[in-house]
Parts: C-alpha cells; structure tokens; sequence
C-alpha cells in the first residue's frame, strides 16, 4: 500500500471513529427530540345555526380507544336552556353511526361543556358521510327543542416544540380553537427536583404591542401528573377565528414548591408540524 | 478525461448516494413511526427540531467516510479479493437486520451496503471490459 493511501485511510478512519462517538453520545438527545409521542388522528368539528353554536367536537384517538366529545355548547337564544332541562347532543357520524350525550342545564342560559367519552371502535376521516348533530332539549317530560345542525370538520394544525431537555408536542390549533399538547422532559427526575409546573400558552397581541404576549391557555398542577399528559385543556377563541395567524408560544414555569419566589422561566416558540387540508 | 477531470464528478456522486442512503432511512423511520406523509416527514428531518437535522447531517458524514473507506480498501486489494468483499458485505447486511439496534441504523446500514456492493460490481464490470 502507497503511503499516500496509508495515510487516507489512517484519516479516514480516525474521522470515521469521531462521528460514530459523536451520534453515540447524542444518540438519547436524537431520540427525545426526534421520535415523540403523537396520536394517530384528531379531528374538531364545528357548527352552528341560529340558535346554536357547537364548536370543539373532538375525535381523536388515545392508545386504541376512540375519544369522543369535549365540545362546548353556546346558546344565541336567552329562553331556551332553562334550568333543568335536559339537553341530548348525538352527533350522527353517517346514517349508521352515532354517539350520543345527555347533560343537565345547571341553571338558565347554561354555557354546556360535553365531557369525552371513550369508545372501542376506531374511525376513519372517510366515515364521516355529512355529519350533523341532532340537539333536542327536554323539559318538563315534553321534548322543546330539536334541530340539526350541520358538523364541519375544521381544519388543524399540529404544533411542536423543543429546547435541549424539554418538548411541548401535539398541540392542536383550529382558528378557533386550542388543545393544549403533551409535556415531556429528558431529565429523569424532574418531577423530585420541580414538583410543580404551570405551562402558559400565550399568542403575540398586536393590538397592544410588538412583543407583547397575552395569555391564552394554561395548565397547572403536579409535574408528575402532567409529564403523564392526562390533563389536556381546551380553549376557545371567540373573538374573529383568527387564532392560526398568530404566533403562539409557551411559557414554563417550574416550581419546588407552590408559592416558590424564585420559580425557573423559560419559553419554547411552537412550530407547525403539520396543516390538515 | 484524464483522472483529475473526473474527481469532482465522483466526489458529487458519492456524497449523493450517502445522502440518499441517509434520506430514504431517515424517511422510511420516520414514517413508520408516526404513519405521516412524505412531506411530514421532510418537514420533521429539516424543520422542526435541529437535533435531528443534526443527527442527519452527522449520519450522512458517516455513511460518506465508510463508503470512502469502502472504496480505498477495494481499490488497493481488489486482484486479491475478487468477489469476496460482495459476499463480507451480504454478511454485513444479515447480521444488521437480525442485530438489535434502532430501526433507522439498520436501513442506512443495509442501503449502504447496497450502493457498496453496486460500485463493486461496476469495478468488476469495467476490469473485465
């Protein structure tokens, strides 16, 4: 062998020896950041005619089980949810296929939460053959109310974001609407170092000024808890289904204990992953 | 040609070929793992996070030296070995897939291995020509 040849090789493979201890020691880092938990789909439904607006309608589905519901209910008319009436929500996914909730108005011109309820069957985008909701409302033992209204499936877009050890991922944004994502942290004991957490969602309000952030969403609680990501809220935005022009970013705040002075800020800026048509 | 003339031209088709090895494992990891489109996953190697943009890059400097390193021991050795290094490198292949590691190593491994034994194969051809 030339020594010239010899030589390549030798600096070859020194070179060659670096860049594998390289992806070896970045190997977990690559990993967190790059193959994060994520739902198979998500779907929000929206609808409204003169005397409703039903927005929020959720389908997605959670480790083999169909999530159904946590859609908010609003009412135009100011006579017709009287306390305790009973309100029927079945949303009819086609003819064949429908699920139903009923809730109880609590007290007049209720704003009505549905809970989610988990179903065995999975769905598919092309089961959904012109969905509505048939809403009837009950008062009385006689049936005062009922009406279609037409469902459409808004289109979302799924955020992420990531600093070196902490990623906010799934979070779900129609122009109306916002799920807050799943939390999630390389440092294994996280939840010993910082028991507490607040995870503030905030968009870029123009209105007032450049840079200037407002709070849109929030959750809260033990840190084990939501590193666990049973707790997902969701907002609305009422105002002009603007919500996907604007720039969303979350704020951290990881506490030791729930009134900490001296709690550790930082933000993480969410990118678009992906924009259903 | 003479041989300087074509050392850019080989220089360009073995940093595409690492890449496309790189690229279509990246892809085909990354699709499998979250059941997303080609523009997904495009979106989630360039876009999204740098650290697996870096991880990219880093794979794709790997795949680069070994196929050069491929190609000097072949070069050197190539009267003496004949087809064995094709035969090593079916071996190479095996082991990879039964080997435990993360799925994205294993398809960058096994296309490596293919465009290895592909230029092997074209050096074959040219000597017997």
């Amino acid at each position: 062998m030339k020594n010239e040849i010899k030589k390549q090789l030798l600096l070859s493979l020194i070179i060659l020896f670096v860049i594998i201890l390289t992806l070896f020691i970045w190997y977990d880092n690559f990993m967190f950041h790059t193959y994060v938990s994520s739902n198979t789909y998500q779907y929000c439904f929206k609808g409204e005619n003169s005397d409703f607006q039903i927005n929020g309608y959720e389908f997605y589905q959670l480790d083999n089980i169909l999530e159904v519901g946590h859609a908010r209910i609003l009412c135009y008319q100011s006579d017709l949810l009287l306390e305790d009436d009973e309100v029927t929500i079945s949303f009819y996914v086609n003819d064949d296929v429908h699920y139903e909730q009923t809730l109880e108005v609590s007290y007049d011109n209720e704003v009505l939460n549905m809970s989610l309820q988990d179903y065995d069957d999975l769905i598919s985008i092309d089961d959904f053959d012109n969905p509505y909701i048939l809403l009837s409302i009950n008062g009385d033992n006689e049936k005062v109310y009922e009406n279609e209204i037409k469902m459409i499936n808004q289109d979302i877009v799924t955020f992420t974001g990531s600093n070196k050890d902490y990623t906010i991922s799934n979070v779900y944004m129609t122009s109306s609407w916002l799920k807050t994502g799943d939390f999630s942290s390389k440092i294994e004991d996280l939840e010993d170092q910082y028991p507490y957490i607040t995870i503030d969602y905030m968009y870029a309000n123009e209105e007032i000024e450049v840079n200037e952030y407002e709070r849109f969403a929030y959750i809260s609680g033990n840190t084990k808890d939501i590193l666990d990501n049973s707790n997902h809220q969701v907002v609305y935005y009422d105002s002009d289904d603007s919500l996907l022009d604007k720039d969303v970013i979350c704020v951290i705040t990881l506490m030791t204990s729930e009134d900490d002075s001296n709690p550790y800020t930082f933000t993480i800026e969410l990118k678009v992953v992906e924009a259903y048509e | 040609m003479n041989k300087k003339d074509t050392i850019p031209y080989y220089l360009f088709r073995n940093a595409l070929i690492t890449f496309l090895a790189a690229f279509i494992s990246f892809m085909i990891s990354l699709m499998n793992y979250y059941q997303c489109s080609i523009v997904e996953a495009i979106q989630r190697i360039y876009f999204i996070d740098i650290y697996t943009t870096l991880y990219f890059l880093l794979l794709w400097i790997m795949n680069y030296i070994i196929f050069e390193i491929s190609k000097i021991i072949y070069d050197e050795y190539r009267i003496i070995l004949g087809y064995k290094p094709i035969i090593l490198c079916m071996i190479i292949m095996g082991i990879v897939y039964l080997f435990p590691i993360f799925d994205l190593f294993q398809y960058d491994f096994i296309i490596l291995c293919i465009f290895i034994v592909i230029r092997i194969i074209k050096e074959m051809l040219k000597k017997t020509n």
